[in-house]
């Protein structure tokens, strides 16, 4: 209920207040790019607890404006949430030997391992500019490389899975009010566990992100020294298929284990955000579901983000 | 062998003429970058301008987006180079505007040409080239789609039809 009043309030704000927005979204990509020659590198952060252990998880981004249109991203995630290999005890048998698995117990301590490498190139095919205006779409495609013992069904290629993904993504700036729309698809690969003969296939996943933003100070800017505060709403939806385990080619039953099976979830991510001398951008965000929940981490999750950009000479 | 090194010479400033991009009649010009709001782009497309060599100095009104510039003297200038800089920054132009100052510039027709490049009058029909004016570029990135539209058929014909310095660049002005 409290999350609904919270809602309401940013989306009444947007409507009735002369306000300035940024596309500077915490959580989904703009259908804008960095500039030609420009990196951004991004450290983010994320935690939630987790049956008494604290869940940590980075990710170091490196987004490089290769043409004014297409930008290329490779993020390096670490994390606390996997464990080198399956747990003992992921996979049982009953007495006539056929598998099973009732999933992982919650809370169960894992090491800080590197998790995959993500590459995403984006092409902003469309630009209609005027001033203080924009609407433009881009799209993109998402290649990572990992083996996670993943124990849930959800997919995430920044993380979680090794895979492909494709979006579209739909950005407008009307008089400084911001609104993307971040939709696509994931297909991620199989974990393959040799020594114990174990492949899990993760489900496929479908995603439509929203995001809303606006400039809370300064009202008129002066310099680029001052901060800039924004304020964010971002709305993740997300809808996946169940995993399919397999031991040694023998399917593995899944005992009503709502992590491993499909599922879809609404989940909603305020956020603060401060951009200092008009380079340097520290993101505050807090995600909670407001339908079902994503089972690959728990409710409330914390973001912090930081995120500078560097920028290089062309030859002119 | 002083004949010789003096027709060297006058081959090199030959050369020089033709390849330098216009001269130092450029002091400055006005951008108005559109597509942007946020003082963090505004930052970015002025980090992106000053990259150029002949760029002196960038005064960004971080409200309107309207970026202000002050080219090198001596240095030559691209406008075009100018252009380009704002949509590397992942924004577009809405309207350029330069000061040029007149010294000794002929009129032919309607254009004059300055270095390389040949600088094409637009909708005047009495012109003085003298002293410092100021001229607005029209062109396709240049400006608004719909401000442009209006020119677009006439700029398509008369850039068909005209021969300008290889090197160089055919610019359409209002003065």
């Amino acid at each position: 209920m409290k999350n609904h009043f919270l809602v309401f309030f940013l989306f009444s704000s947007f409507l009735h207040s002369g306000i300035r927005a940024q596309e500077l979204f915490p959580n989904n990509d703009p259908a804008s790019n960095v500039g030609k020659n420009v990196l951004a590198v991004r450290a983010s952060s994320e935690f939630f607890e987790d049956a008494g252990q604290t869940r940590s998880f980075q990710a170091y981004k490196f987004m490089f404006g290769l043409s004014s249109k297409w930008m290329l991203t490779e993020t390096f995630s670490f994390s606390n949430h996997h464990s080198p290999r399956l747990p003992d005890g992921f996979i049982q048998h009953d007495p006539l030997g056929n598998p099973y698995t009732d999933g992982v117990k919650r809370g169960s301590p894992y090491p800080y391992l590197f998790e995959s490498l993500d590459v995403n190139i984006k092409y902003r095919f469309l630009s209609h500019d005027s001033e203080h205006k924009h609407f433009r779409m881009a799209a993109y495609l998402d290649l990572a490389g990992g083996n996670e013992a993943h124990y849930e069904a959800e997919p995430e290629l920044i993380g979680d899975n090794g895979g492909a993904g494709a979006g579209l993504i739909a950005t407008l700036l009307l008089h400084k009010f911001a609104a993307s729309i971040n939709t696509g698809g994931i297909v991620p690969s199989d974990y393959t566990d040799a020594f114990s003969g174990v492949v899990i296939s993760y489900g496929k996943a479908a995603y439509l992100n929203l995001s809303l933003g606006y400039l809370v100070y300064p009202g008129t800017y002066r310099s680029y020294n001052q901060t800039n505060i924004n304020l964010y709403a971002e709305f993740q939806c997300k809808a996946y298929d169940g995993m399919v385990i397999s031991e040694n080619g023998k399917e593995v039953m899944i005992q009503n284990v709502p992590a491993l099976e499909s599922g879809s979830y609404v989940e909603f991510r305020p956020s603060v955000q401060f951009i200092i001398r008009s380079n340097t951008r520290i993101d505050l965000c807090v995600a909670t579901h407001i339908y079902n929940r994503s089972w690959a981490h728990n409710d409330p999750a914390f973001f912090f983000t930081l995120q500078q950009s560097i920028f290089f000479k062309s030859k002119s | 062998m002083t004949r010789f090194l003096f027709s060297k010479f006058a081959v090199l400033c030959i050369a020089l003429t033709l390849y330098l991009p216009t001269m130092a009649q450029f002091s400055g010009a006005k951008l108005n970058v559109v597509g942007l709001t946020c003082s963090a782009c505004s930052y970015a497309t002025e980090r992106s301008i000053r990259q150029l060599k002949f760029v002196q100095d960038v005064k960004m009104d971080l409200n309107s987006n309207i970026a202000e510039i002050t080219f090198k003297p001596g240095e030559p200038v691209s406008i075009d180079q100018l252009v380009l800089k704002v949509y590397d920054a992942g924004f577009s132009v809405g309207k350029v505007t330069a000061t040029y100052h007149f010294t000794n510039e002929v009129l032919t027709g309607k254009s004059w040409s300055a270095g390389s490049d040949t600088f094409m009058i637009l909708g005047t029909d009495a012109v003085e080239l003298k002293g410092d004016k100021q001229l607005v570029f029209v062109a396709d990135k240049y400006m608004k789609k719909s401000e442009y539209k209006p020119y677009k058929a006439y700029i398509n014909t008369e850039t068909s039809q005209s021969k300008p310095n290889p090197s160089g660049r055919l610019y359409f002005v209002v003065m």
